[in-house]
């Protein structure tokens, strides 16, 4: 196929009066392309409302408006020149296209399609800002992809996939002929459609709710955070609704918004897995906020912060993405999140802190505790109860250890301060890639066992400023396992280390503090 | 000369005499200028590289330590030139300006190939084009010439384990291109 | 790391047969028993089967010809005459960071292009503090090939330095010379400012090299958080630190690498965008995914603009079904603050 391009010059018809500051000009012109019944029309417009509606009419028809915004009589003149109108492909496939010369802060160029298109066409779009864009009776399909600006598509027979980033979308069509796809990231999604319409609903939302004023022939059920299910009769085409930060709603015809219910409190079918996530709380706030809270504090968020500063009882907390910061807990803390940070500050109770991304910083558990992170660092500053810590990758740093310490990373350093006043404790630290060190005081007493296994015998070494280690080598599999192994101090509880392609290092000088931002 | 090994030649090379270069040459230069074009994309491009590399063996041949494979060396000499040639910046592979090279022909405007070859001829490509260019000189050394981790590291400047992953992810980013499948992270075995 | 997610980066040694045979064996055994991996296993072999689509091409005639005028020598008459060749006069000699040590008279081997050093007395021992490179002087190459005769070395030997690699290039003596090549290790102290060209390029190399970068040290460390200050930053760190953000094995380093140039000032780290969209879309590690979304948050936050292509990165992500929450979270909060 022979590519034609060709550039259109904009012609100026109406001169609108230039502004004092900033300087602007408007520019209208008329524009007609030939398509073929059933043809494609593809429209790429960076920045400008975009308005496409079928009509009786054999070939495109659009009406531009270009809106030329300056600081200066000279940069308003480069920014006219500096946009074009490239017009490509043939009647089968027509792609057209507004293109701007160059990004500048000293002029910006935005254009607004006004388009009749045969109503047998399909049409493409593609924005990247714009107040609006508006689709309305095309029997082909229809594709549109943004990054700011509402998306409103009306009676679509053929199959419809709205991609928006920021932007809100709207969708109403009685009867959809082919398979919906509206999908936003910070937006809301609306679809409208005949209240005996026969389709398959996916909606999916992470923050947000999923509402309906369909329930009544609605049927289906939560797969975690997604709900698919049919709506009235099986073997209609599928609309699926997603966005994660805003709500979807599915709305009959007619029906107001006031009236719908949110699906998570009809009585659908439930799979087991999904009961967890029906137990949280879906319309909760982005971030909570509380004080002081007198007795059992009990929260659970899909999607939010939870950022309490004293907790005069039991905590139980989760949260499905969000920073957790508690000041202080008087009583047992239960702290489980699926991604997100967790601060945590005194917990005079047993600690069950964990994440699945992100770092856990935790100033003191009395009672010891399980604190684990699927990725992360973790920073506890003082424990006296027996605690046990788990990372996925990143430093595990205990700063002050009162009690036994149990510590394992697949890679990351493991680094523990013994209390000085601590006789002897029992320490299991591990670490599968990376250097073990061990603060303790000079009277510290235990049954060391300590092993490095390394590809490199002269560059990974066990050291320890107290006596009382014999090393033993021997070469397994083509790496070294070093192992040292006594008595220091006369002996007292085990203290096993294993790092991997690292070092192990037991030291008798004071760990240095670790600094804490406030919170 | 054909009856000589690699290491015979460049001896013969090293004491200054170049007959061996044309030998030399029809060995290695398929090898040279495929994973050349394929790693740049770019024919010319690969020519030059291809004529540079040899030439740089014979001005260099003295680099040539005797025990080392002669195809590692052209290798390390071949990713070094592409790697300093993507560097540039006006020879960044860039996207067309123009949409419309993207649409379909007819299918009479094709040539003489199988439809079904030439279209999986392009996907793989395409593939190769969204890899990075770590991971495209990894998966191109690996899967095309056949080069073992160990020599991919000597060529590529780093460990063994780097090459590991740029493979591992490379073929990750291949998987899901060429075959619509992606492999989470989550196995069936995740604690929730 | 699950027994899965290994087996997962193992299937690439599989497929090139690459993986010893028990290995080998319990890797097949493992697929055959897991559903995942079984699955897995399947879609990389067809990966690697359509990977065969891209055909040879043929290198055109004219390459050969313009090499073979470059370098002087006529195209050959095709011929079935092999000619008797000699053995070569001159020797090689090993690789770079090596030193040969010729002993009994002044023997080249070499380059012959290469200055010969001339007897100086010189030991091969620790060299401790160096002094500035004053204007006028060559500076030193990290690792550089020397070429010494014998009389040139000290016959002293001090501090035990480490010798290794060594190799014979020469020991048969029947003409009165030998030639040892080896390695050896000596203790370097570099002092300069943290923006010297020969400082930044040390620094690059030390974070970047995994056999360095990967033996977490608090020097390292140290080094990261000079760097991440604003008065020090520089690209070629923020370079060394994508390049281990894109290929280091171990996720601990590649936490550190994200986590500093989160820290780096976005005009300094806007080369490294493609590390981070590309750590963002398939680290297999939650925390680096999620410190990449935060420094591309602060690069944004402090007013890049991402191509098209990198925001339909960040869009897939956002609506990755089987992504982090919170990482989701983190990215679409980046693309609601983004400016078109």
């Amino acid at each position: 196929m022979k590519i034609r391009v060709s550039t259109a010059v904009l012609i100026l018809c109406v001169a609108a009066a230039a502004q004092a500051a900033p300087f602007r000009q408007t520019m209208t012109t008329e524009q007609k392309f030939s398509i073929t019944p059933g043809g494609t029309f593809v429209l790429e417009n960076p920045h400008g409302n975009i308005d496409i509606v079928g009509s009786n009419v054999t070939q495109i028809e659009a009406t531009l408006t270009t809106l030329v915004t300056a600081k200066s009589e000279a940069a308003l003149a480069e920014g006219r020149r500096g946009s074009n109108l490239i017009i490509g492909g043939d009647a089968k496939t027509r792609i057209v296209r507004t293109v701007i010369a160059r990004k500048t802060n000293d002029w910006s160029v935005a254009v607004q399609w006004n388009v009749r298109v045969p109503r047998n066409v399909h049409v493409h779009v593609v924005s990247t800002s714009s107040e609006r864009i508006r689709i309305n009776d095309i029997l082909g399909s229809v594709k549109v992809k943004n990054f700011r600006g509402n998306v409103m598509i009306g009676d679509v027979s053929g199959s419809t996939v709205v991609e928006s980033v920021n932007g809100s979308i709207v969708y109403a069509t009685p009867h959809p002929g082919g398979n919906v796809l509206l999908s936003t990231v910070n937006g809301n999604v609306t679809a409208t459609v005949a209240g005996d319409a026969d389709f398959r609903w996916v909606a999916e939302t992470g923050r947000g709710d999923i509402r309906t004023s369909m329930q009544q022939g609605l049927r289906g059920a939560f797969f975690g955070p997604r709900f698919q299910g049919t709506v009235n009769a099986p073997g209609g085409p599928t609309i699926t609704t997603s966005t994660l930060m805003g709500d979807v709603h599915l709305l009959a015809a007619g029906a107001s918004a006031a009236k719908t219910q949110s699906l998570r409190q009809l009585p659908l079918t439930e799979s087991p897995s999904s009961r967890a996530a029906q137990r949280t709380n879906t319309s909760g706030p982005a971030v909570l906020r509380r004080g002081t809270v007198k007795g059992l504090f009990t929260y659970e968020t899909k999607m939010g912060d939870v950022r309490v500063q004293e907790i005069q009882g039991d905590a139980r907390i989760f949260t499905g993405a969000g920073v957790v910061q508690i000041g202080a807990v008087s009583g047992a803390c239960n702290v489980r999140s699926h991604g997100g940070p967790l601060e945590l500050g005194e917990i005079s109770g047993v600690l069950t802190a964990s994440t699945r991304a992100g770092d856990i910083l935790v100033d003191s558990t009395r009672r010891g505790g399980t604190i684990a992170t699927q990725g992360g660092t973790i920073r506890l500053l003082y424990t006296s109860g027996p605690t046990t810590l788990t990372s996925g990758g990143g430093d595990i740093i205990v700063s002050q250890a009162a009690a036994s310490v149990k510590a394992e990373t697949t890679s990351g350093d493991v680094v523990i301060g013994v209390d000085r006043d601590s006789k002897s404790e029992k320490i299991d630290a591990q670490t599968k890639k990376g250097n073990i060190l061990l603060h303790v005081g000079p009277k510290f007493g235990a049954d060391i066992d300590a092993t490095i296994v390394t590809t490199d015998a002269r560059a990974d070494t066990i050291a320890s400023e107290l006596p009382g280690l014999s090393i033993r080598r021997e070469h397994v599999a083509g790496k070294t396992v070093v192992r040292a192994t006594g008595k220091i101090n006369g002996g007292g509880q085990k203290v096993v280390l294993h790092a991997t392609g690292g070092d192990i290092r037991i030291s008798t000088r004071a760990l240095a503090p670790t600094v804490v931002k406030p919170r | 000369m054909k009856h000589l090994s690699d290491q015979e030649l460049m001896r013969i090379v090293q004491a200054g005499d170049f007959s061996p270069a044309s030998e030399i040459y029809d060995r290695y230069s398929g090898r040279i200028y495929n994973f050349a074009f394929r790693f740049l994309r770019n024919s010319e491009a690969a020519e030059d590289a291809t004529q540079e590399v040899f030439v740089k063996m014979m001005k260099h041949a003295n680099q040539f330590n005797g025990e080392a494979k002669l195809s590692t060396w052209l290798f390390s000499i071949t990713a070094n030139w592409c790697r300093d040639y993507l560097r540039k910046a006006d020879n960044k592979p860039k996207d067309s300006d123009d949409v419309l090279v993207t649409l379909p022909g007819p299918t009479a405007d094709l040539p003489d190939r199988h439809l079904e070859q030439r279209q999986d001829e392009q996907r793989v490509r395409k593939a190769l084009e969204a890899l990075t260019a770590e991971q495209r000189e990894a998966i191109l050394l690996s899967r095309y010439q056949g080069l073992s981790y160990a020599e991919i590291a000597q060529i590529a400047g780093c460990s063994e384990g780097a090459v590991k992953t740029r493979v591992f992810r490379a073929m990750e980013t291949l998987k899901k291109l060429l075959t619509g499948e992606s492999g989470g992270d989550r196995c069936l075995n995740v604690v929730q | 790391m699950s027994e899965c997610s290994a087996m997962r980066e193992s299937m690439p040694l599989l497929l090139t047969e690459a993986l010893d045979p028990v290995r080998r064996e319990t890797a097949h055994q493992h697929i055959e028993s897991c559903v995942v991996c079984s699955e897995e296993w399947r879609a990389h072999k067809e990966t690697w089967t359509l990977l065969e689509e891209l055909p040879e091409v043929e290198v055109p005639a004219r390459v050969k010809t313009a090499f073979l005028e470059k370098v002087g020598v006529a195209e050959p008459a095709v011929s079935n005459v092999i000619p008797f060749r000699g053995r070569p006069v001159f020797k090689w000699v090993a690789q770079a960071a090596a030193v040969v040590v010729l002993v009994g008279g002044a023997y080249f081997a070499g380059d012959r292009n290469a200055d010969r050093i001339q007897p100086t007395g010189a030991r091969i021992e620790s060299v401790t503090p160096m002094q500035r490179v004053a204007s006028g002087i060559t500076p030193v190459s990290l690792a550089e090939t020397r070429v010494l005769d014998a009389a040139a070395l000290s016959p002293e030997i001090q501090g035990r330095p480490a010798v290794r690699n060594v190799t014979c290039v020469d020991c048969d003596g029947s003409d009165g010379q030998i030639a040892l090549s080896f390695d050896v290790t000596s203790r370097w102290t570099v002092s300069g400012h943290p923006k010297d060209e020969s400082m930044l390029r040390l620094s690059s190399y030390m974070l970047e090299n995994e056999d360095v970068a990967s033996t977490p040290s608090e020097a390292l460390d140290s080094l990261r958080r000079m760097y991440s200050d604003p008065a020090h930053a520089d690209p070629q760190i923020a370079n060394a630190l994508a390049n281990v953000l894109r290929s280091d094995a171990h996720e601990g380093v590649r936490i550190d690498a994200v986590e500093t140039l989160t820290h780096l000032p976005a005009a300094v780290s806007a080369q490294t965008r493609d590390a981070l969209i590309e750590a963002l879309r398939s680290d297999p590690n939650p925390a680096v995914r999620l410190k990449a979304v935060e420094a591309l948050a602060n690069m944004v936050r402090d007013g890049a603009v991402l191509e098209p292509t990198e925001v339909d990165v960040l869009r897939q992500k956002a609506l990755q079904q089987d992504e982090n929450p919170y990482v989701r979270v983190k990215v679409a909060e980046t693309l609601g603050n983004m400016q078109p």
